[in-house]
């Protein structure tokens, strides 16, 4: 529906050129009513003193309140400085959200471009209304529109930034390059900086600039500040991309931490410029010392405020509303302390977030992290829209002073020399690393060298006496905005060109997180007795000391480790795939017969995936890249179980199965034969490898590539005709590296239930696939142990373990009685009518008579259904009858056949998860991730909270 | 014979070491200089204490597991000079130019699953995994919740429904790590 999408654009549009057009409208109706009213007009974004002081210089102001009573009156002069800043950020807002729904945009064009232009559409609204008055003039009314200073912008702007990226850079991947890191951003600057700064005077005094003079010093400040490759415009820039860790960490690492030695080359020319002549080899010496002492002077202080927080999350018990004040006030204090002292607060901030992130996080609730994280999202996120729209506005002025020579030669180093310092650094790097960076990734992190409004806040502090000040500052804008908009632009087609590894997204399984241990204690080890202290054995002792000292001090005794909070993640999901499972499986079948507008052959033709369509849909908006290979491995599995099934006819509950499983087949029949996707489909089901008993790895993967390559087509296909916005296949990347969506990962409410649902119901079908003819007839232990090797030796990883589960289960449930296997009473009388109706008249298309027997299944499958609790915000929800406590239970015994599961999830009775959702404690109960904040309980739903396991019996109780 | 490894290194050793490990001679001296270092006897092969001795081993949770792989082929409890270098050959990094045997990444997973497999059967159970467990992070957890661990981890990767882990398992469940990165070291020369 693409014409939907466009439509919401428009009203986004709308609403951002209502704020904007009443802003403007208010501002210039003051400006015309009341002349001396507003003195605050060249109010700073965040009200700085200096705009307070110039209040008093205005003597009619008194007398404009000393009148009489009116009855109405603006207040402008009070209320219009927060009124035109909040307008502003709204506007903001807003343009990203316009940029969003623009599809054909955001999936070509990196957001901040958009917000440049923006930026500059805005600035010449203020050029051509409010450009006649001075801005020296105070007492005169000029726009108050906010405007682009270096303290604002380091202040208040960047902090935001820097926090939020701390906490991203909180991950193993980042520590591991750290080196690297360290190397590009010290010596890989410095590089920059006194290679292009001689290389400008050298080239003016060769005179091949033509007329422009300035002092070598003045060359080395300018190319120190243009040397700065900004973490705005690279974080703005890679988020998009989501090119692989290691590289991602490379270059935004580097953008981070080289703040340090930028500001200290910056100030130190700046201080040889003032002395001019007479530079010494000691000043150098000293310049060097000063590089050290701002760097781990900001490193300490990161280091002091860091623990202060952690200590402090450590009383926080009973009172969480403090937590994330301690952690965003102690982290601005220490940025803020840091350049108290002229050291980087930068650096500083980043030490401090670093250590919130591996101390504070586990200590504070789950509440209060979602809080910080969302928090420090959102502010870093209009912090980097109003920079880009600032400098978007600072072109439009008068001042700038174009000179092509000194521009294009400035552009033309800052590239080449970049380009040099990469592969140079890499090249040696390389030598030292076990993984190396190739020359592909090395490329990406030359040109992915940006910058941005940390040059122009640098050059915009230059000495308003410096003779080539105007050119420095027009030659930087310059440079940023090429940087922005031709290399920003340019890199995402490089990035598929070259093909740079991608950034990839997945569960992680016990197995791997204990594995990764272990082998981080092999490694450490050998490095032991190889006597060679290296990586491995420093992480190693910073672990045990970690351990044996830190924990004990700035940790709760009750956090949990990484691999039980892991492990907890793992059994809650599965615990909600036990509960909504059956209720996505019945909705699945229901549905597409149900569904009365279903117009077109095409979408029914595709039924083979119908069940799945959504599940592809959803595709595009999910991070989970192994998702699609997933779906065909669940898909593989059912197939396999049509094929088994017909070995192994069940014959007591099965029977439903079976039927369930046939509607399945002769969908597929009658969808097959109709379109050409659907051919595919069945020549890779009729070739399945599942019904043989060995199978070649290699027809493994040529199948699933041609399910793959059915899948898609069909899914391509499908998503042409059916719902979600139209999201095209640019629009997909653009979705999976979305840097809007706050903890990237399952925060958003919706997808994290829809998500939940697909998992639920791949599980479910795994699991229901997998069921064999129980105990009484069919089963024996050596068929069903074959049967279990057959399944699990084909199936998947996953598959096999749910195999594996359910086995088990079985195992210790039969000796007693089995609860599902029976339709009770009440189910069988509480038929739907209108369910059933729809059956009945089955679908033209559909060829499929609707046999008795389907019936039967579906009506049972669809009683439950009603009755469930209205956890599906997806689905048809009917008032959720109050009795029924225990409905998850019954339908997944009921319709599924599964014995009933051990008691301690399905069963938590209704007072006590009431008495566990009240009492203010159940917070610290629940699951906590203190890394990626999945499994967020969700109190937007309190049905779906009812049925987690908030008690360790309930936990323990799932993994039987 | 363990003992007849000399204490010079010859020229034809460290040829035939070169060959087999892959490492440089450079590397190969370091690491002979680093093993006559540990060996305090003098007597050209290392015994459990003196892997022990060092230091460092004794914070690693795994020291002694590691130890104890060195000791997979010998019979009498040394190991001599070419079989401590065999098993540091695992953990050199993988060249897409050089095709060895002993740092192909099966050879890496498979010290790494000798780690679990305490009784050497080639499969590890619950109750093995459970002690590894124990070693690595016993303390952080209670006893229940590590055995759920535990457990869970076996269900997860077996396959055959054996209630172990056998290699081919740990393979698989390993597919996604990046292990050829991960279990290398780059050796000095």
């Amino acid at each position: 529906m693409v014409v939907y999408g466009r439509g919401r654009a428009w009203v986004c549009g709308g609403l951002a050129l209502w704020v904007l057009a009443g802003s403007w409208c208010v501002a210039l109706a003051t400006r015309e009513t009341a002349t001396a009213l507003d003195s605050n007009g060249s109010v700073a974004l965040h009200g700085d003193g200096d705009d307070g002081g110039n209040n008093k210089t205005c003597p009619d102001e008194t007398d404009h309140h000393g009148g009489g009573v009116r009855l109405a009156s603006l207040r402008w002069r009070e209320v219009g400085v927060y009124y035109t800043i909040t307008a502003f950020v709204i506007i903001a807002g807003l343009a990203k959200l316009l940029f969003h729904h623009m599809h054909w945009v955001s999936s070509k064009v990196p957001e901040s471009c958009v917000l440049v232009i923006l930026g500059v559409a805005l600035g010449l609204l203020v050029y051509f209304t409010a450009h006649k008055t001075t801005p020296t003039d105070s007492c005169h009314y000029h726009v108050p529109l906010p405007h682009f200073t270096s303290d604002k912008f380091f202040f208040v702007l960047l902090p935001p930034i820097v926090l939020e990226s701390a906490y991203s850079l909180h991950d193993r991947a980042f520590f591991d390059n750290l080196g690297t890191v360290l190397v590009f951003a010290l010596v890989g600057t410095i590089f920059n900086i006194f290679t292009i700064g001689p290389t400008l005077y050298g080239l003016n005094a060769l005179g091949a600039m033509g007329n422009i003079s300035f002092t070598f010093s003045e060359g080395l400040v300018f190319s120190s500040l243009i040397s700065a490759v900004d973490p705005v415009a690279v974080l703005a820039i890679f988020q998009e991309l989501g090119v692989n860790k290691d590289l991602y960490f490379l270059v935004f690492g580097e953008s981070l931490l080289n703040d340090g030695v930028t500001v200290v080359v910056y100030n130190t020319m700046q201080s040889f410029m003032a002395q001019e002549g007479a530079v010494g080899a000691e000043q150098y010496a000293l310049a060097v010392a000063a590089v050290a002492v701002v760097v781990f002077g900001g490193a300490l202080i990161g280091v002091v405020f860091g623990f202060i927080t952690a200590f402090i999350t450590k009383y926080t018990t009973d009172v969480r509303v403090v937590e994330p004040l301690a952690l965003l006030a102690l982290s601005y204090l220490s940025y803020l302390t840091a350049e108290l002292f002229h050291f980087s607060g930068i650096i500083s901030l980043i030490v401090c977030g670093l250590i919130q992130a591996h101390y504070a996080f586990q200590n504070i609730s789950q509440k209060s992290y979602t809080c910080v994280k969302y928090f420090t999202k959102m502010a870093s996120a209009t912090s980097d829209t109003v920079i880009f729209m600032f400098l978007g506005m600072v072109l439009v002025s008068d001042e700038h002073l174009w000179h092509t020579g000194f521009v294009l030669w400035t552009l033309a180093l800052c590239i080449i020399f970049r380009f040099i310092g990469v592969f140079v650094l890499t090249g040696i790097m390389n030598h030292y690393r076990v993984k190396k960076v190739g020359l592909e990734e090395q490329f990406i992190a030359a040109y992915g060298g940006l910058r941005g409004a940390v040059s122009f806040s640098l050059v915009n502090m230059l000495d308003e006496s410096m003779g080539p000040r105007r050119i420095f500052v027009t030659t930087t804008l310059v440079v940023i905005l090429f940087t922005i908009f031709i290399q920003g632009t340019t890199i995402k087609p490089l990035v598929s060109l070259l093909q740079i590894q991608r950034a990839s997204h997945g569960r992680k399984h016990l197995g791997e997180e204990i594995n990764n241990t272990t082998m981080d204690h092999i490694m450490a080890g050998v490095e032991e007795i190889l006597g060679q202290h290296g990586d491995f054995y420093l992480r190693e002792l910073l672990v045990h000391y970690n351990d044996k000292y830190l924990r004990k001090w700035f940790l709760r005794p009750t956090v949990d480790s990484k691999l039980k909070r892991l492990f907890e993640k793992i059994a809650i999901s599965e615990h909600y795939a036990h509960l909504y499972g059956p209720v996505a499986m019945i909705e699945e079948r229901v549905k597409p017969l149900c569904h009365t507008k279903m117009p077109s052959k095409r979408v029914r033709s595709d039924s083979f995936s119908m069940s799945h369509q959504d599940e592809l849909l959803l595709q595009p908006r999910m991070n989970m890249e192994g998702e699609m290979f997933e779906d065909i491995e669940s898909k593989s599995a059912t197939g396999s179980d049509i094929e088994l099934r017909q070995h192994h006819p069940g014959p007591l509950l099965p029977l439903r199965q079976s039927k369930v499983g046939s509607i399945d087949l002769q969908r597929q029949d009658s969808a097959t034969t109709q379109t050409q996707d659907a051919n595919v489909l069945r020549k890779a089901l009729r070739n399945n490898p599942y019904n043989k008993t060995s199978r070649m790895a290699e027809a493994e993967r040529t199948e699933r590539q041609v399910l793959r390559k059915a899948l898609i087509h069909s899914s391509r296909s499908a998503r042409r005709t059916r719902y979600r916005v139209g999201v095209g296949c640019v629009a997909r990347l653009h979705y999976k590296y979305n840097r809007n969506l706050v903890g990237e990962e399952d925060q958003e409410l919706e997808e994290h239930l829809e998500r939940r649902r697909l998992n639920a119901r791949r599980m479910t079908r795994l699991a229901s696939s997998t069921r064999l003819p129980p105990s009484s007839a069919g089963f024996t232990n050596a068929g069903g142990r074959r049967n279990t090797m057959l399944e699990s030796h084909d199936l998947t990883f996953g598959a096999a373990e749910l195999v594996e589960r359910h086995n088990v289960r079985r195992r210790t449930m039969s000796a007693r009685p089995r609860v599902g296997s029976v339709l009770s009473s009440h189910q069988a009388s509480a038929l739907h009518r209108p369910i059933i109706s729809c059956f009945s008249s089955p679908d033209p298309t559909d060829s499929t008579p609707a046999s008795p027997a389907i019936l039967m299944a579906l009506q049972e499958a669809s009683d439950p259904l009603s009755s469930l609790p209205d956890i599906r915000p997806w689905g048809p929800g009917s008032g959720p009858p109050k009795d029924q406590a225990s409905t998850p239970g019954t339908t997944e015994s009921s319709l599924l056949g599964h014995e009933s599961p051990p008691s301690g999830f399905t069963s938590i009775p209704e007072s006590q998860t009431q008495e566990i959702l009240l009492s203010p404690g159940s917070e610290l109960s629940g699951t906590r991730d203190g890394e990626e904040g999945e499994m967020v309980p969700l109190v937007e739903q309190p049905q779906s909270e009812k049925g987690s396991p908030s008690s360790p019996e309930a936990l323990k109780g799932m993994i039987v | 014979m363990g003992n007849k490894s000399s204490l010079m290194l010859q020229e034809q050793d460290i040829r035939d070491i070169q060959s087999e490990t892959g490492f440089l001679p450079s590397q190969i001296e370091r690491l002979y200089s680093r093993f006559t270092s540990l060996d305090k006897g003098d007597n050209g092969t290392l015994s459990r204490e003196d892997f022990l001795r060092i230091p460092e081993l004794a914070i690693n949770p795994l020291g002694d597991r590691i130890v104890h792989a060195f000791f997979k082929e010998s019979e009498d409890d040394h190991v001599n000079f070419r079989q401590f270098v065999r098993v540091l050959a695992h953990f050199r990094p993988i060249k897409r130019t050089q095709d060895n045997k002993l740092n192909a990444r099966e050879e890496k997973l498979r010290f790494a699953f000798k780690m679990y497999d305490l009784d050497d059967d080639e499969r590890i159970s619950r109750e093995e995994l459970l002690a590894v467990l124990h070693m690595m992070v016993g303390e952080n957890i209670s006893d229940d919740q590590l055995n759920s661990i535990a457990e869970r981890t076996i269900l997860e990767a077996d396959k055959d429904g054996d209630q172990m882990i056998s290699f081919e398992e740990f393979c698989c469940a390993l597919e996604r790590t990046d292990v050829e990165q991960k279990m290398s070291i780059k050796f000095l020369k």
